[in-house]
């Protein structure tokens, strides 16, 4: 079983590489972080008219701010990057008809679907903990900053691609490729304006809101990971801040998902390997 | 079907010929029914084993080399890996790749890619090869590839199951054709079951009186000419016929064999249904 899984996973890394498809969005990733150090180096050595330069505390709090901003934006690009891979391996490979010479063969329909999981998870993992620790190396190069769990941070934004990853896959077996990477993308920014609403509705005590955005938030998990990923990029100095204004702003978190949430992030998470393998046996080719 | 004969399944456009071998294949579920491969339950990984598949949609993975391909599908089927070189460079010269097996599928026109797929639907020696319309793609010097490797993988002991709209190319390979209409067999049997028997028709140069009474009483029939028909006649029995007729002093013209096509007989099975 070990053996056709990692067969099958073998095929989708050999493909990436193949078809340039990391090589290039790691280029694309590297013009973003070159970029990004050209504008926090501006910001360092910035004078004013009166020829004073930004101070290190100034610095530290404005690069602080920054990195969650940019976390966000790479978030994003993570979550494309997912339903890119979810659609092309699974939606893509069904409507093309290259699945019609493996399914016969000698191995099980939910080793197809494990090896294509593993396969991709583990492209995605590697492109953004790869691109995620680049861009955070050359913040502290620039800044010398460095935020207070970054490992933790690049774990979080794994999961939320491999949410994405799970829903594309998911939703291929059954609709076009195209049409399920489209539903996934969805969903996330769904997910992140149901965030979005959350955090808004906390400092106004919406709590209708409030129970709408945790429903979503249950339903599509991307969001309460990224908020483990922004929570472990704040400095304590941001968190401990408090009061109406930070509660309002949706781009910080005040706490880390709970280990209830995580827990049950996992259980999604798993749930939805067993629906893809579900939907896929009964998939007629 | 039996072990070892070269079976043609046959039908009109969606009478169901692909979703049954799809169904045989475990690529569509039935409603209801059940199967078996050589003995072995459909779908068990024993009959996948045995079992190569060249699906009439046929695609391989373009930016693998077609030594990449089949050496990925020899892995899924554990076949041993000192002997998987070599098997695959034999199966590759068997279907006419041998010269390009490293290049990139990809750059292969239809037919190329279609010789891949049979090349991998012979990866391991299977009991039972599943061709779906496997000259689809292929130009007549492909087809005629493909007509002169089916007995040779017979005489190997395979067992071959050939779906294809090519009549002629069926009525030249097969011992045994099935015939499906809407979903349903309509007829079975050997080519000669199928057709009927055989008809001769013999021109003579000239037909005498006494020819004619000896060619009378072996049950002949004559068109006017100098032509004379048997319309029942025993394929071995031709020959000795021959033979006695010349021994006779007749001067014959030619011999012709009559039998209806594999064509007129599908479209009379199809008429009748």
């Amino acid at each position: 079983m070990i053996g056709n899984i990692l067969l099958v996973a073998s095929l989708i890394w050999r493909e990436a590489t193949r078809r340039r498809l990391l090589p290039t969005v790691a280029i694309f990733s590297l013009v973003l972080i070159g970029a990004t150090a050209w504008g926090l180096n501006r910001i360092a050595t910035f004078h004013n008219p009166s020829g004073h330069t930004i101070s290190h505390y100034e610095l530290t709090v404005l690069t602080s701010v920054l990195v969650v901003m940019m976390a966000f934006m790479f978030c994003i690009i993570v979550s494309l990057v997912s339903a890119f891979l979810g659609a092309l391996s699974m939606g893509v490979e069904i409507e093309n008809g290259i699945l019609l010479a493996i399914v016969p063969r000698p191995l099980r329909r939910f080793e197809i679907v494990l090896g294509k999981l593993l396969g991709n998870i583990f492209l995605m993992a590697a492109y953004t903990i790869v691109i995620g620790a680049i861009e955070l190396a050359v913040v502290r190069g620039v800044t010398g900053y460095v935020p207070p769990h970054p490992v933790v941070a690049l774990l979080y934004l794994t999961g939320v691609g491999a949410v994405t990853l799970l829903i594309t896959m998911c939703l291929s077996v059954r609709v076009s490729a195209v049409a399920a990477g489209f539903a996934a993308i969805v969903l996330f920014g769904l997910a992140r304006i149901a965030g979005f609403a959350d955090t808004i509705a906390s400092a106004l005590n919406n709590t209708a809101v409030q129970q709408a955005s945790l429903i979503v938030s249950l339903v599509v998990p991307s969001d309460g990971l990224w908020r483990g990923a922004a929570f472990a990029l704040e400095p304590a100095a941001m968190v401990g801040l408090g009061g109406a204004v930070q509660r309002g702003n949706p781009f910080i978190a005040l706490a880390p998902p709970t280990y209830a949430y995580l827990a049950w992030s996992a259980a999604w998470a798993i749930a939805f390997v067993i629906a893809t393998i579900a939907l896929f046996a009964r998939r007629d080719l | 079907m039996k072990r070892g004969e070269i079976f043609g399944f046959l039908g009109p456009n969606g009478a169901g010929k692909t979703t049954a071998v799809k169904m045989l294949l475990g690529l569509a579920r039935p409603n209801s029914g059940d199967a078996a491969i050589l003995g072995q339950p459909l779908n068990s990984l024993k009959a996948r084993h045995i079992t190569g598949y060249l699906p009439e949609l046929f695609r391989y993975q373009e930016w693998l080399t077609a030594r990449e391909v089949c050496r990925w599908h020899a892995a899924l089927l554990r076949i041993d890996a000192a002997k998987r070189t070599s098997h695959i460079d034999d199966i590759l010269q068997r279907v006419g790749l041998g010269e390009r097996a490293d290049e990139r599928v990809g750059t292969f026109s239809k037919g190329m890619q279609q010789r891949l797929g049979l090349g991998v639907a012979l990866l391991g020696e299977p009991q039972l090869i599943v061709l779906d319309e496997p000259t689809s793609a292929l130009d007549p010097v492909g087809r005629a590839d493909v007509r002169a490797l089916l007995p040779q993988l017979k005489a190997k002991g395979a067992t071959i199951f050939l779906n294809s709209h090519l009549l002629a190319e069926v009525e030249a390979v097969c011992d045994r054709v099935a015939v499906i209409d809407r979903g349903s067999l309509i007829a079975t049997g050997s080519l000669d079951e199928l057709l009927g028997h055989l008809a001769l028709r013999i021109s003579f140069v000239e037909l005498g009186e006494s020819l004619r009474r000896n060619l009378s009483a072996r049950g002949a029939a004559f068109d006017g000419g100098s032509t004379a028909i048997f319309g029942h006649i025993d394929e071995s029995a031709v020959p000795a016929l021959i033979t006695d007729l010349v021994q006779n002093g007749a001067a014959i013209k030619a011999v012709q064999p009559i039998r209806r096509t594999l064509e007129e007989r599908f479209l009379e099975l199809l008429k009748e249904e």
